[in-house]
């Protein structure tokens, strides 16, 4: 028999035993990489080392605008975002509004959505320039369609009971979208831009890599062409450093938002 | 007495990628004010069709139905279809919100209303929070809240067990009765019919056509319970129970 303050003692050690073996295994992963490279095991050359990872970054701190570098990227992701979250929204009405729309629009998003976008990169950078342009279309492509299609399905899969209910009370179709599709859509729509942070990013990231102006995709690209791995891999850790970060004020605001009903 | 609503040779079909189905034909029914009908049929007859029909939310392929003296429709679903994110006196101005007519004139009679039926307490609780039987006393205020003159039901009680079934009978047939309403029942539950309905609509399976109509005379129609203790009522029940189609 356990008594409610046990219960709660052995949960608190529970919880914190994950986050210890968490913390764990991220310094002992640091260590052996380490380890292995001083001990020339593996070549620091080509897998660098934390040490020299450590020193890239302060260097890019002090000599390469690494935080304006940072900035960009964020500011493309949180671009591409913003518009792929309200396109998708808006699509969707329309899908919901016209099922005419919807059917017409339907395989050529399934087409577009299965397409992997990367192949598009050449063409975007053509037509839209070498520049920001290209790189939010990029992350636009790839985080619009899922949402489009995501908050689609939710739309049509709203109780059909409640849809006769607003019918028999003679409600217009704004007034349904309004006070019934939408609210009871929020869940979904929440759900999706947690998702849709993350597709931005990866959007961002591959223009990046095509576009080569500035950014942390252009510092992973960078690196690779003048064969410097130890910039790579500092790009590839900063990148998730910033998806993480991301991904928790995004989850925290949709946890605030469910729980605000 | 005076005919609130008259039905004329309705007949509905419907129309698939396998030729037409009949679901109703040759519909013709009046309705006298402060009536209870009950509408009785074998299941996927085309009884809730009928309920669709009269709301408005289909349209018959042929026929005609009148409204007397401007009488207003209010159709109260099987299931109560109350929306979770918006609190129970929120879900009774649904109604009034779509007609742009949500005074707080209007708001005050719901609350009234609520008042009256037991439900003060739970006016700003949300759906969740209500028990089954509750929650279809709120969607019967919902549907009171336009001030209809027919009430249409469809099998309103068939999603709750049996004891919130029987006692939930007894309260809404009470409101109906107070607030004055002529209604139409549909449901498949004889003794459900019988205890509460002054006149029994049997219809067939599809297409649905009327089979019989039968005038019910309990000995006390006080309610619901107190007329499933007649003795009458066995009566009605075979005679009703033979008029029904049955499946083998």
């Amino acid at each position: 028999m356990i008594n409610y303050k046990e219960y709660k003692k052995r949960k608190k050690i529970y919880n914190f035993s994950i986050i210890f073996v968490q913390v764990l295994v991220l310094i002992s992963f640091i260590l052996i990489w380490q380890l292995l490279s001083d001990n020339k095991i593996i070549n620091s050359f080509i897998f660098s080392s934390p040490k020299k990872v450590y020193l890239t970054i302060i260097d890019l701190y002090q000599n390469e605008h690494l935080l304006s570098h940072i900035w960009i990227t964020t500011y493309e992701t949180l671009i591409s975002f913003i518009l792929g979250t309200i396109i998708g929204i808006v699509v969707a009405t329309i899908m919901w509004m016209s099922k005419f729309f919807a059917k017409v629009i339907s395989p050529y998003l399934t087409i577009i959505n299965s397409l992997p976008k990367v192949a598009l990169g050449p063409i975007i950078v053509i037509w839209f320039g070498s520049s920001i342009n290209s790189i939010v279309i990029m992350a636009l492509l790839i985080s619009t369609i899922i949402t489009i299609i995501n908050v689609y399905q939710a739309f049509i899969n709203i109780d059909k009971i409640k849809i006769k209910l607003m019918k028999s009370l003679k409600a217009s179709k704004f007034f349904i979208y309004k006070n019934l599709i939408l609210p009871g859509s929020k869940k979904v729509i929440l759900n999706t831009l947690v998702i849709n942070i993350s597709m931005s990013l990866i959007g961002v990231i591959m223009g990046e890599f095509l576009v080569s102006k500035q950014g942390i995709g252009y510092l992973i690209m960078y690196g690779s062409q003048i064969f410097n791995l130890n910039l790579v891999i500092s790009g590839i850790v900063i990148l998730c450093i910033i998806s993480a970060i991301m991904y928790y004020i995004i989850s925290f605001i949709e946890k605030k938002l469910v729980s605000n009903n | 007495m005076k005919n609130i609503l008259e039905i004329k040779d309705l007949k509905k079909s419907y129309y698939t990628n396998n030729g037409e189905i009949l679901a109703i034909k040759n519909f013709s029914f009046n309705l006298v004010k402060g009536e209870f009908i009950a509408i009785v049929g074998p299941s996927g007859c085309g009884k809730s069709t009928l309920l669709s029909i009269l709301s408005e939310i289909e349209k018959p392929n042929e026929g005609v139905i009148i409204f007397n003296d401007n009488s207003k429709i209010g159709y109260m679903l099987q299931e109560d279809a109350l929306l979770p994110w918006r609190n129970v006196l929120r879900n009774c101005t649904l109604s009034l919100e779509v007609n742009k007519t949500d005074t707080k004139e209007n708001i005050d009679k719901i609350i009234n209303l609520l008042t009256k039926y037991g439900l003060k307490d739970f006016m700003y609780k949300y759906p969740n929070e209500l028990s089954g039987g509750m929650r279809q006393r709120v969607a019967l205020i919902r549907t009171l809240a336009t001030n209809p003159d027919i009430l249409l039901l469809d099998e309103p009680f068939s999603a709750l067990d049996y004891q919130t079934r029987l006692s939930l009978s007894d309260d809404i047939y009470k409101i109906i009765k107070e607030e004055k309403k002529t209604v139409i029942m549909v449901t498949h539950d004889l003794a459900e019919a019988i205890s509460m309905a002054d006149k029994i609509v049997i219809i067939s399976n599809r297409p649905a056509v009327i089979k019989n109509i039968i005038d019910i005379n309990l000995s006390d129609k006080s309610t619901p319970i107190n007329s499933r203790k007649c003795k009458e009522f066995s009566y009605y029940y075979d005679i009703i129970w033979k008029d029904i189609d049955h499946y083998d």
